[in-house]
């Protein structure tokens, strides 16, 4: 087993209000989802390999991969849809293979192709949907409707893609889930969509230790909504933590008068990417302390620790292992 | 369950709808050339006795409803897949049995609507074309015959839309399923005629050794149930008809058990083979034990009672 | 409460929210005693994540910038520094050494550097007498 994991300087203990902030009663709640050496594979073809994945009751947990590393594999699995190869998945507390009827009613589920019946009207298909769900609420229904201002009567073929990813979010929402399952479904959408989407989930997260997942590529997107990320590649996790760990631990390092020895640079472990700036040296690192910065590095004396985006040090990591590899 | 029944008729109510207009035009057409060419001067178009008769729409009623049973059959599952929506179905908390006991109802349904709207529509055209006394059936107990013959036509109409629900479920696109299960169908008809043949052919084989005196009448009552029953109508209707009732509950079980088996579409013919094989071996092993059962009865124990 | 939140920068969202409700108090935008929206109001507002909100105001109570009343919410404290001076003043100087490197690498000199200083203060300043008069009105 082989990977690599974001080594902390300072562990992040949940059960403190500290990193990721959680109320001590929603910290200790069982996990969410936990998955524990998931393995898929499509006859000789291995998409997942000794997966373990933690997605803590309340949190918003972004999973980030590149297209084709497995994500839409694994929430195939975790609803039910695929049966794994090897491992265990227990999604609040069930299994998805076994009761995938009962997660179902307490999962929000809104898919990447989003299919729905396009002769059928919105009203119709609220109507066809929501009495197979024991928790469904006509108020939450209504509510929802009225704020996304959808037309009842409309056709589901006329309406716009973005109008049919909130019918979806509706949908998903309506019935009280206790976990919500996005896959890439704002793709696509315009940017007022796309926000009202977004408020909708921010919305639904107050009070109800609701939990969401995201698999998405919107990195940008997803850094306002979400605090904790999980890397997939290449059927692997790559590393999951509290997305403010993760900002304070990956850091571009701006340093002058390094030696230049570019091997020992590619070598270290903790050394993402290294580039030149004129005469400075720009260094992603993975293991940044902030109670202890670095004041030497390589030789060269450390002018300023950068801040990174989420899309920078994902792209980082990426790069790293695929170099690795 | 209510509103998957409400969609799922919603989707079909459309095609037994067709399939009686169908009906309806292949007449009307058949009625317009035979009236062209009784009136026209000269060459003559339709064929002695004429081109539209009882017959005629005995034929094209039965190849309708046939008809309309595959292309029930044949879409209500793959046109889901093939429209995408099949995952909204299973993203519903609802148990996947439901989803296919549903589905095959209201196909089943809808085809039976088909039957019956071609069925009354087929009266009335002979009713009022031919009158009622053209309905004759030749045979010295007409109701008995009649309540056979229907029993026959509906285990036929009933496998072929079990099959072609079948083959819908194991294929994505709609209108590949139709001609999947056409074949089908002329597949099994005919390997069910070969069959028939080849045991006929057998048991005048053996009636020949017989009347040669090259076999006793001792061997040959093996072979007289069979010979018997092959050449008796009755029993033919009886034996056929439960024949294809057992290849519906084949054929369910092979939708069943493929129903949304999305994950590995290219095994997913192994499952009708594999079915398949397992009936065959259990009804295979079944009638032969009966069968030997049956002559035991029939050889040693009935006249064993006899010489009591 | 209008915050805008620069997610290219890297910085993390919480500090810039703390940022900036500092600089909306130093500037005269909040004042002693305005209430501050709920987690909940500024997370939909912002379209950000609730503990994001949750944790820039946990930040903005341990500094005394802004303190809670149970049930009727967050409100701005009437300026009491509970930070030592060292410590204040090692803030100050953290951010004030950047500015410097920033000066040294465009060239201007020591005098030019008190110069500027001074200019911007006496704005600072003149903007808040002038807001003060505004408001008093």
């Amino acid at each position: 087993m082989h990977r690599q994991s974001l080594s902390l300087s300072h562990p992040i203990d949940l059960s403190k209000g500290d990193a990721g902030l959680l109320s001590p009663a929603i910290a200790s709640a069982p996990d969410a989802l936990r998955i524990q050496g998931l393995a898929k594979s499509f006859g000789k073809t291995s998409v997942l390999k000794d997966l373990d994945l933690d997605v803590p009751r309340g949190s918003v947990y972004a999973l980030l991969g590149r297209n084709g590393a497995g994500k839409s594999t694994l929430i195939q699995l975790m609803l039910g849809i695929l049966q794994p190869t090897a491992g265990q998945i227990r999604m609040l507390g069930l299994d998805p293979a076994r009761d995938g009827v009962e997660l179902r009613q307490r999962v929000g589920y809104i898919p990447e192709r989003l299919p729905m019946y396009d002769w059928m009207t919105v009203e119709e298909t609220l109507r066809f949907v929501s009495p197979h769900y024991r928790n469904w609420s006509r108020e939450d229904e209504t509510r929802l409707v009225t704020t996304f201002r959808l037309d009842r009567t409309k056709k589901v073929r006329e309406l716009s893609r973005g109008n049919i990813a909130l019918l979806a979010l509706v949908i998903a929402m309506a019935h009280d889930p206790e976990l919500v399952l996005l896959d890439e479904c704002t793709s696509g959408m315009d940017a007022i969509a796309r926000s009202e989407f977004d408020r909708t989930v921010i919305d639904a997260l107050h009070g109800s230790n609701r939990t969401v997942f995201f698999a998405s590529h919107q990195i940008h997107e997803i850094e306002r909504l979400c605090d904790w990320v999980g890397i997939l590649h290449n059927g692997r996790l790559l590393l999951q933590a509290p997305v403010e760990t993760l900002k304070s631990s990956v850091k571009m390092l701006r340093v002058t008068g390094m030696d230049k020895d570019e091997n020992a640079l590619a070598q270290s472990p903790n050394v993402l990417k290294a580039q030149t700036s004129g005469r400075e040296w720009l260094i992603t690192v993975q293991d940044y302390d902030e109670m202890t910065p670095p004041v030497k590095f390589f030789g060269g004396v450390v002018k300023e620790a950068i801040d990174l985006t989420l899309e920078e040090i994902f792209v980082a990591l990426v790069a790293k292992e695929e170099a690795r590899i | 369950m209510k509103t998957l029944i409400w969609k799922e008729w919603r989707e079909t109510r459309m095609i037994p709808a067709a399939f009686c207009l169908l009906f309806l035009a292949i007449n009307l057409f058949l009625i317009t050339i035979q009236y062209l060419a009784d009136h026209m001067h000269g060459a003559r178009v339709t064929p002695p006795g004429g081109i539209y008769t009882v017959d005629s729409v005995k034929l094209t009623g039965v190849a309708c409803s046939l008809l309309a049973a595959v292309v029930c059959g044949g879409s209500i599952v793959s046109s889901e897949a093939s429209k995408g929506t099949m995952s909204f179905l299973t993203s519903l908390p609802v148990p996947k049995k439901s989803l296919w006991l549903v589905k095959a109802g209201i196909g089943f349904a809808g085809a039976s609507a088909a039957l019956l709207g071609i069925l009354l529509l087929g009266l009335a055209l002979i009713w009022v074309n031919f009158g009622w006394s053209a309905i004759a059936i030749a045979h010295q107990d007409p109701l008995a015959f009649l309540v056979m013959l229907t029993v026959l036509m509906l285990s036929a109409f009933t496998a072929v839309y079990a099959v072609s629900y079948a083959v819908s479920c194991l294929n994505n696109q709609t209108f590949a399923s139709i001609v999947f299960a056409i074949l089908a169908c002329f597949a099994i008809s005919g390997a069910g005629f070969g069959m028939i043949l080849l045991l006929d052919g057998v048991t005048t084989q053996k009636l020949s050794e017989f009347n040669n005196h090259l076999i006793t009448l001792h061997e040959f009552d093996y072979y007289l149930a069979l010979y018997a029953t092959l050449h008796n109508p009755e029993s033919m209707i009886v034996a056929t008809s439960f024949a294809l009732l057992t290849l519906t509950v084949i054929a369910l079980h092979i939708s069943n058990v493929s129903f949304g088996a999305t994950e590995e579409p290219r095994r997913r013919y192994l499952i009708p083979l594999r079915i398949v094989g397992k009936w065959t071996a259990v009804y295979a092993s079944l009638g032969a034990a009966l069968y030997g059962l049956y002559m035991v009865i029939l050889f040693h124990v009935q006249p064993a009672l006899m010489r009591q | 409460m209008y915050i805008r939140l620069d997610q290219s920068s890297g910085s993390p969202l919480y500090l810039q929210i703390v940022d900036q409700v500092k600089s909306m108090i130093a500037g005269g935008a909040l004042r002693a005693g305005d209430r501050l929206p709920t987690v909940r109001e500024l997370a939909s507002e912002l379209v950000v994540n609730p503990n994001t909100i949750a944790h820039a105001y946990q930040h903005l109570e341990r500094e005394r910038v802004v303190e809670t009343r149970r049930g009727l919410g967050s409100f701005v404290s009437a300026a009491e520094p509970v930070l030592s001076l060292g410590a204040r003043r090692a803030r100050v100087a953290a951010l004030l050494d950047r500015a410097l490197v920033e000066a040294h690498h465009v060239d201007l000199n020591a005098d030019e550097i008190r110069a500027l200083l001074e200019e911007r203060m006496s704005e600072m300043a003149d903007a808040e007498r002038s807001d003060e008069l505004a408001s008093s009105k």
